[in-house]
């Protein structure tokens, strides 16, 4: 009779159903048990190529901008003081640094978590790791500040910015003073030489720029280093350095042509 | 004079208490029970030491918790909630439904054997006054659900009061079996008549006292058990049978407007009436405050007989969770062909069973 | 005795009170639920007479059963929130009058009556005593009702049943 039939079919199909929840319900001490991750005590791993958090390694940052300008919602905030020569040691992969980082904050409240930023990094330092775990209590604490200087640092920086400055002025100005001074000399004195001296004057400008160029040191120095030989230089910035530098540059050019490509992109962005 | 004022006080204070630890370890117990059945681990950081911490202001360490005090934090929590009660409802009614589905549930313990002297009221007539009194908290459901002007509170309401009132035929018949076999409706009388060895209990037959022949009577108790606790699973709302409060079509059921503390009462007298209707399958199938063994019972351990009615209890309850946590929601009409396709017509073979037996075998 | 005496009071206020609810209010609803409270109030009157029993199935029939039923009824009316009683009560002064003369001779009965105390003591068991009366001497109303209660059940299971469909569904 089916009616009995009914009783028989719930009866059996409420016993199967009530055995597998009692199974689930033995098995939650043990390993298979539980699928709950209790989270601040631990936490599970992200997948790979998960883009999480945006880091920074700031001893090999150039101060381009370019992932400033990359990213859709402007949530990298970059700020650059010009240094003086060989105030900055060099990036990791040989590249030469000229600017120091003052501000260097990315907001990862305003971060949509796209990686844009990551591909244009010409030294490959700004990089999106699988670390998910940085919850703050303010929205504020998610803005994180990758600049190694100290606000100190940053106004002697500065300062010693606008000193170099004003002293590049002069003597640009002392210069192009004198340039004109000869050019005037020379336009006075010999028209018809023009083609020997024009020759002279485009092979002028080009051991200035090779200059900068000066030691390469495969390992990047710590902060601290690093503020240290920014001190030490201050001392001896003579100019009898300066030539030595000169000397070494001219030893080393040939073999970092790379090197120098990046320089010279780079230097077609600042201007 | 004083003595009856003491006493009532006394008493009160107890029942309360009761009433409270019992709906937060039931709370606490779902919680845990609903979590292992689904591969979670429940509550977990809420202790009792860091509860007490978290109030001092103190710090609160996260090792060796097992969330114990889950439940009391939610209570303090709920205490401080708005009260929040909507511009359309009328208020008057609004506040009263809890007290009264509160009042219903609580005036059943008053009847409830926990032991054969730790009974607060034992009237001659206890069974029959649970039954009656609890079918007072349905015109509370039915207030909540009409005066907080809610569709869902009605029609939540509505279905509750039409199962809980369809119900109580199958329940009641099958109690009524025990009452003619045993042949008092007192609450103490029916546990009393269980006395000894486990196969005294109803479930079995009551065998001891019957004798042989009282195998005749096990499949009809063991009948009689199962629409019973059947019928009080859609008596208290249970899954199964949680048509009115079916979360997927109605939000809440009749209590979809209750905010805070009003919320919680009916949390409460929910799972206050689910601790009577086990007790009373336990006073009357399982043997009440007898262990089922009489070296025990025997022993006069002070308070084993209220633990032992309350672990029985609980034992139940772990199964109407059980349940819960398996079975799917049955459909209205479904819940209706159960009840008088199925419950009733074994309910009444039962009684008939059962009064032939009284009548010419006894 | 005194407390008793409170304890009656009590009970006997609030049935009063609740029975004026149910006869005076506007709300259609709140006469419900007030006649809901008047009939438990009823059940405490019930135990103070000692009959435990009746007072539970006072409880069981008519809180549990009529008066849900009948809120049942109010409930699944329309526009149930607009009705009022007063669209009911339009002969006040005809209605007040029947009612206190009614009233009059009510009080009239009670006083002229010589109201005695009985002075057997209660039984025990009522419901043991109840159920060999039904059996014995109340036999034939017992049975009467219970025919009548068969008639209605069948009565309105055909009523209620579709005649237009098929009854295997």
């Amino acid at each position: 009779m089916s009616y009995f039939g009914d009783i028989a079919k719930a009866v059996s199909t409420i016993s199967t159903g009530m055995k597998i929840t009692f199974a689930h319900f033995k098995n939650v001490g043990k390993n298979k048990g539980t699928f709950t991750t209790q989270y601040p005590k631990e936490t599970l791993t992200a997948p790979a190529f998960s883009r999480q958090q945006l880091h920074n390694n700031i001893d090999d940052c150039i101060g381009c901008k370019k992932c400033a300008m990359a990213c859709p919602v402007d949530c990298i905030d970059i700020v650059t003081v010009k240094a003086g020569a060989d105030e900055l040691s060099d990036c990791s992969d040989g590249t030469k640094r000229r600017l120091h980082l003052t501000v260097y904050d990315i907001d990862m409240a305003k971060c949509m978590f796209c990686g844009l930023c990551t591909y244009p990094c010409p030294t490959h330092c700004l990089t999106i790791n699988d670390d998910h775990n940085f919850i703050k209590f303010e929205r504020s604490e998610l803005k994180y500040k990758f600049s190694a200087y100290s606000p100190e640092d940053v106004v002697r920086i500065e300062k010693e910015a606008a000193e170099r400055e004003v002293i590049a002025k002069a003597e640009k100005a002392a210069k192009a003073k004198a340039k004109a001074e000869a050019a005037a000399k020379k336009k006075a004195a010999e028209v018809a030489k023009a083609k020997a001296e024009a020759e002279k004057v485009e092979t002028a400008p080009e051991p200035e720029k090779t200059e900068p160029k000066a030691k390469t040191e495969p390992v990047a120095k710590t902060q601290v280093e690093q503020v240290v030989e920014v001190k030490k230089e201050e001392v001896k910035l003579p100019v009898a350095e300066a030539k030595e530098n000169e000397a070494k540059a001219e030893e080393i050019k040939p073999t970092e042509d790379a090197s120098k490509e990046a320089n010279s992109d780079n230097e077609t962005k600042e201007s | 004079m004083d003595n009856i004022f003491l006493w009532i006080a006394i008493t009160l204070g107890a029942m309360v208490g009761l009433v409270s630890v019992v709906g937060i370890v039931s709370i606490y117990l779902e919680r845990k029970i609903s979590a292992f059945m689904q591969d979670r681990l429940g509550p977990m950081e809420v202790g009792f030491g860091s509860l007490v911490n978290a109030i001092a202001g103190k710090e609160v360490l996260r090792e060796g918790r097992i969330g114990l005090a889950q439940s009391l934090a939610d209570g303090l929590k709920l205490l401080q909630k708005e009260d929040i009660i909507p511009d359309g409802a009328d208020k008057f009614l609004f506040k009263l439904a809890p007290m009264i589905v509160f009042a219903g549930t609580f005036s059943t313990f008053a009847a409830l054997p926990l032991a054969e002297y730790f009974i607060p009221a034992d009237v001659n007539i206890g069974l029959f006054y649970i039954l009656a009194i609890s079918s007072f908290g349905v015109s509370g459901i039915l207030m909540a659900g009409w005066s907080s002007n809610n569709k869902w509170g009605l029609l939540g309401s509505l279905r509750s009061t039409a199962q809980m009132v369809s119900y109580e035929i199958p329940v009641g018949v099958s109690l009524v079996s025990i009452v003619m076999l045993t042949g008092t409706l007192s609450m103490k009388g029916i546990v009393v008549a269980q006395e000894g060895w486990f196969w005294n209990w109803h479930l079995f037959g009551a065998v001891g006292h019957h004798g042989l022949i009282g195998f005749v009577l096990l499949p009809m108790m063991v009948i009689n058990f199962i629409a019973y606790f059947i019928g009080s699973l859609a008596e208290t709302n249970r899954a199964p049978f949680d048509i009115p409060e079916a979360e997927s079509e109605l939000v809440a059921g009749y209590h979809t407007e209750y905010t805070g503390m009003r919320f919680a009462i009916f949390f409460l007298a929910e799972y206050g009436a689910i601790f009577v209707g086990n007790a009373i399958a336990v006073a009357l199938f399982l043997g009440g405050w007898y262990s089922g063994i009489p070296a025990i019972d025997q022993a006069n351990i002070p308070g084993i007989a209220p633990l032992v009615f309350i672990l029985k209890t609980f034992v139940l309850i772990f199964v109407v969770m059980w349940i819960r946590w398996t079975l799917p929601r049955l459909r209205v009409d479904q819940l209706m062909t159960l009840c008088w396709k199925y419950l009733i017509p074994f309910t009444l073979f039962t009684f008939f069973s059962v009064a032939i037996y009284k009548v010419f075998i006894v | 005795m005194v407390i008793a005496d409170f304890a009656f009071i009590l009970v006997a206020a609030f049935v009063l009170i609740c029975a004026c609810v149910v006869v005076f209010h506007n709300k259609i609803i709140y006469s419900a639920f007030a006649l809901l409270f008047c009939f438990f109030g009823v059940a405490g009157l019930y135990v103070f007479l000692n009959a435990e029993f009746l007072a539970g199935t006072q409880l069981l029939v008519y809180v549990g059963g009529i008066s849900v039923l009948i809120l049942f009824g109010i409930l699944l009316t329309k526009n149930i929130e607009d009705l009022t009683s007063k669209e009911v009560s339009t002969q006040k002064i005809f209605g007040g009058l029947i009612s206190v003369t009614f009233l009059g001779g009510l009080i009239y009965m009670v006083n002229s009556v010589d109201w005695k105390v009985s002075t057997p003591k209660p039984i025990e068991n009522s419901p043991v005593e109840i159920g060999k009366l039904f059996m014995s001497d109340f036999l034939i109303p017992f049975e009467i009702a219970g025919v009548l209660l068969l008639v209605a059940l069948i009565g309105a299971v055909v009523i209620g049943r579709d005649t237009d469909k098929d009854l295997e569904v």
